[in-house]
């Protein structure tokens, strides 16, 4: 999906032949696998870690909608699924197993069962009992799933976490508008079992069931004219506010249309129902949350009276809580759009096919994800499934087959750049041999990560400071970065974080914009701070400028100390302090981070010289001295580094 | 601090019980080694490099000194972790029931003991597994299922606490130090004199 930020959303219509049930299957970026029959997608030979979560729904006419929320552990070795669901009922069904975990992982699969079959069906026993309790069809898929070997069954955790319950509330309040004749038709979808779904994506779909109009109650009809009001307020908008507004880009339509292009001719048959864009973080650059909702609905409004998906790429970074925080008043929140959902008319909820939230910090690990099922799938299928839009490869071909795949994963991974070779990433995942595993190259590559600044070469070197330097500090030299709360501080994913340096190492730069993740992009430069092979404050001048803390906070004699020591440094280590040391300043005077100076100078400061004594009273009085140091150049930073 | 101890000699006498606070950074290791020591809650935001305390507690009728080692969290300490993970006899790994990445770090600080003790058996180590921040139920991303299958994939106990409100807090130490205290050999005097014999 060439215009979604971050995010790539699959999407087939596995035709049936009759048509009379509809087939629908959606995968997001966090992880894809296709599978047509029972056949484990990723078994015993995955080596995804992590824990991995999801929910899935599964979709028949005949039985109405199921959804199934499951979670799982999926650690090196170990056969445990990612989060598995869905239902395979008799009858034509589509299920969409789902996957993906705050953890990252997860596995998407999408099964096909058809003509009565419930193979596919792997539902965890526990979800499958509380999604579908009472369901006849049911038994035939809980036996089945008991025989899978490969499933782990849903935890039957009790995660308050925003997403599901978003989900719990967008198919609550669908039900609660499809309060039609028939109970069984309209089985609702439950979001129960809740394992956490606050990252990787929610998949919800309704609006199979046609309740009609004379079922609709007399709340819903109310709320039918106050859409409607709605829209006329939207429509009768200055045409100057609008414009303003729509300058933002918060909300738009993709459709098979205008994702056909030359380079990906499948595009428009492949892609099925429209989908409406919604960017949470783009729309919280408007502030007016009621105008973002006035602009998003009459931006979406086309969209409602035929079949089509919402796709709703939440802030990245934050997890939770945005709808307790007093601060976050202008900030589009999952509650504004758990509120406009609820707005929506009968119609526009009806229609909808899926609501799909997908996190883009989610979308390196989910690739991984991705490109390991691909040695194991059915490649027809997936070829049908593939992001049409992140095929764009590397031009240099010469280089080691190794390398190679981590590009592609690196492309794959950002959708990012866009452009290459169409041919080129087709024929890389149809390749049967597995991707190298990201330890394995990251062990056999230094240029980045462990090498010299001094000996860098210019693509690796950027114009005042490492690329990757330079990359980390523009992304999070931003006002909404810079107030990440303990930035610098706060765990990032283990995982993202080597998949990062893989590409990296591989002279892929990875755009960290479309990640949104502060927390991940921090930890990356700390990470190559770290690994310097030459520490950036060098061993022989620790001395001096520790001796320059020791002088009066400001005074003249501590300046110049310090500037005799920083003299010394070689070019592109002061060069690359001098990036640094602004913007961490810059990080301290922003009170809403958490984070002041000394904050900062903590956590940065043992990262900034050399640390690998085995003497543990070594390495303390070192950090001490490290994080003094930091502190102190930071303290001192518009006179050190005026031209910031 | 108060109570802070210079680590270095006396970490490894022989009669003491150590016992290491760790855990990926901002989970709240301070809050709860402060909460055990004093009683009070510390609500500053501020990261550790290392604290140490001496106390001297009263457990089963018996009195004992424990040195808590309340460590850095942030991940470029790690040649420290291997000195904490080697010379602790009881390891409380902390993580943020609210941050699900700061659960899946833990698995570092888990390799790693395997790592240090040379063994993935963890025997003679007595190691928690604490789910920290339990009274902030609406932001909570981690389940109890998933934080019991974390801690027994080491095969250890797991505990949710809460350095805020207090709750098990107190609980969780002592079911460390009770741990150290009975995986102690405490018939080694008896037992070197039998070999002295031999």
């Amino acid at each position: 999906m060439v215009d979604v930020d971050g995010a790539c959303i699959v999407h087939a219509e596995l035709s049936s032949g009759a048509g009379e049930v509809r087939k629908e299957c959606m995968v997001t970026a966090t992880a894809a696998a296709v599978a047509a029959r029972s056949e484990p997608m990723m078994d015993a030979e995955v080596t995804v870690t992590d824990a991995g979560m999801g929910m899935s729904m599964g979709v028949d006419k005949d039985m109405g909608t199921d959804m199934g929320m499951g979670m799982g552990n999926e650690m090196e070795g170990r056969s445990n699924r990612g989060g598995d669901g869905g239902n395979g009922a008799g009858g034509d069904g589509t299920s969409v197993l789902g996957g993906d975990g705050a953890g990252g992982g997860g596995t998407v699969g999408v099964t096909n069962a058809r003509d009565g079959h419930t193979d596919s069906a792997r539902i965890g026993p526990a979800q499958a009992s509380s999604a579908h309790a009472g369901s006849a069809h049911f038994g035939h898929a809980h036996a089945n799933a008991a025989e899978s070997r490969s499933t782990t069954a849903g935890s039957a955790a009790d995660g308050q976490i925003e997403a599901r319950a978003v989900v719990a509330q967008l198919s609550s309040s669908s039900n609660a508008l499809q309060s039609g004749p028939s109970v069984e038709d309209t089985a609702p979808a439950r979001a129960r079992n809740g394992s956490s779904g606050s990252d990787g994506f929610v998949v919800v779909e309704d609006g199979f069931a046609s309740p009609s109009e004379a079922d609709l109650t007399e709340e819903a009809k109310a709320r039918e004219a106050a859409f409607e009001e709605d829209l006329t307020r939207a429509r009768a908008r200055d045409p100057a506010d609008v414009a303003s507004i729509a300058s933002a880009a918060f909300v738009r339509i993709v459709d098979g249309a205008t994702m056909a292009t030359a380079e990906t001719p499948m595009a428009g048959e492949v892609y099925g129902s429209p989908l409406g864009v919604f960017d949470m973080a783009r729309a919280a650059t408007v502030g007016d949350p009621d105008a973002v909702y006035l602009h998003s609905i009459s931006v979406l409004a086309p969209l409602f009276d035929a079949s089509y998906r919402l796709l709703i790429l939440p802030n990245g970074g934050e997890t939770e809580g945005d709808d307790s925080e007093a601060s976050t008043s202008t900030k589009i929140s999952f509650k504004h759009m758990r509120a406009w959902y609820a707005r929506f008319p009968y119609r526009a909820r009806k229609n909808v096919k899926a609501v799909v939230m997908f996190k883009p910090s989610r979308l390196a690990r989910a690739t991984l994800t991705f490109l390991r099922s691909v040695a194991k799938a059915n490649y027809d299928q997936l070829a049908l499934l593939l992001p049409l839009n992140v095929v764009g490869l590397s031009p240099s071909e010469a280089r080691a087959a190794l390398e190679e795949r981590v590009h592609a994963m690196a492309v794959l991974a950002g959708k990012m750049a866009g452009g290459g070779s169409e041919r080129r990433g087709w024929s890389m995942l149809r390749s049967r041999s597995p991707p190298l595993s990201l330890d394995q190259l990251i062990a056999s590559s230094s240029c980045v990560f462990g090498a010299r600044l001094d000996a860098m070469t210019d693509d690796v070197w950027g114009s005042a400071a490492p690329v990757l330097v330079e990359d980390a500090i523009a992304f999070l030299d931003t006002p909404q970065h810079r107030d990440t709360e303990g930035i610098f501080r706060v765990s990032a994913n283990a995982r993202e974080i080597k998949l990062i340096r893989a590409c990296y190492e591989c002279g892929r730069p990875f755009p960290f914009e479309p990640l949104r993740d502060a927390a991940l992009a921090a930890a990356v430069l700390k990470l190559f701070l770290r690994e310097l092979a030459e520490p950036l404050i060098p061993g022989a001048l620790v001395g001096d400028l520790h001796t320059a803390v020791g002088l009066g906070a400001g005074s003249a004699q501590r300046i110049e100390a310090v500037e005799a020591a920083l003299a010394q440094f070689s070019a592109r280590h002061f060069s690359t302090l001098a990036q640094l040391v602004p913007f961490l300043r810059r990080l301290a005077q922003t009170p809403a981070n958490s984070m002041p100076a000394e904050n900062l100078a903590l956590v940065i400061g043992p990262n900034l010289v050399r640390l690998d004594s085995t003497d543990m009273t070594a390495i303390m009085a070192m950090s001490q001295t490290a994080v003094a140091i930091t502190r102190m150049l930071i303290d001192e930073s518009d006179t050190l580094f005026p031209t910031q | 601090m108060e109570g802070e101890l210079d680590i270095g000699p006396s970490f490894t006498s022989a009669m003491e019980t150590v016992l290491a606070v760790m855990g990926p950074m901002a989970v709240g290791k301070s809050a709860l080694t402060v909460r055990y020591n004093s009683g009070h809650f510390v609500d500053n935001y501020e990261p550790t490099l290392e604290d140490s305390y001496r106390k001297t507690i009263v457990l089963d009728g018996r009195s004992l000194v424990v040195y808590i080692l309340d460590t850095a969290g942030s991940d470029q300490f790690s040649y420290l972790r291997d000195q904490y993970l080697k010379k602790g006899h009881g390891f409380i790994f902390v993580f943020s029931l609210t941050a699900r990445a700061s659960l899946l770090e833990l698995d570092d600080f888990i390799q790693q003991l395997r790592f240090c003790r040379e063994s993935d058996s963890l025997d003679g180590v007595t190691v928690l597994v604490v789910g920290n921040k339990a009274d902030l139920t609406d932001q909570r991303e981690v389940s109890e299922e998933e934080g019991r299958a974390k801690a027994e994939e080491l095969g250890c106990a797991y505990m949710e606490t809460s350095a805020k409100s207090g709750d098990n807090v107190r609980e969780a130490f002592e079911t460390v130090i009770r741990g150290i205290v009975d995986n102690r050999p405490a018939s080694r005097p008896p037992s070197k004199k039998w070999c002295t014999l031999l």
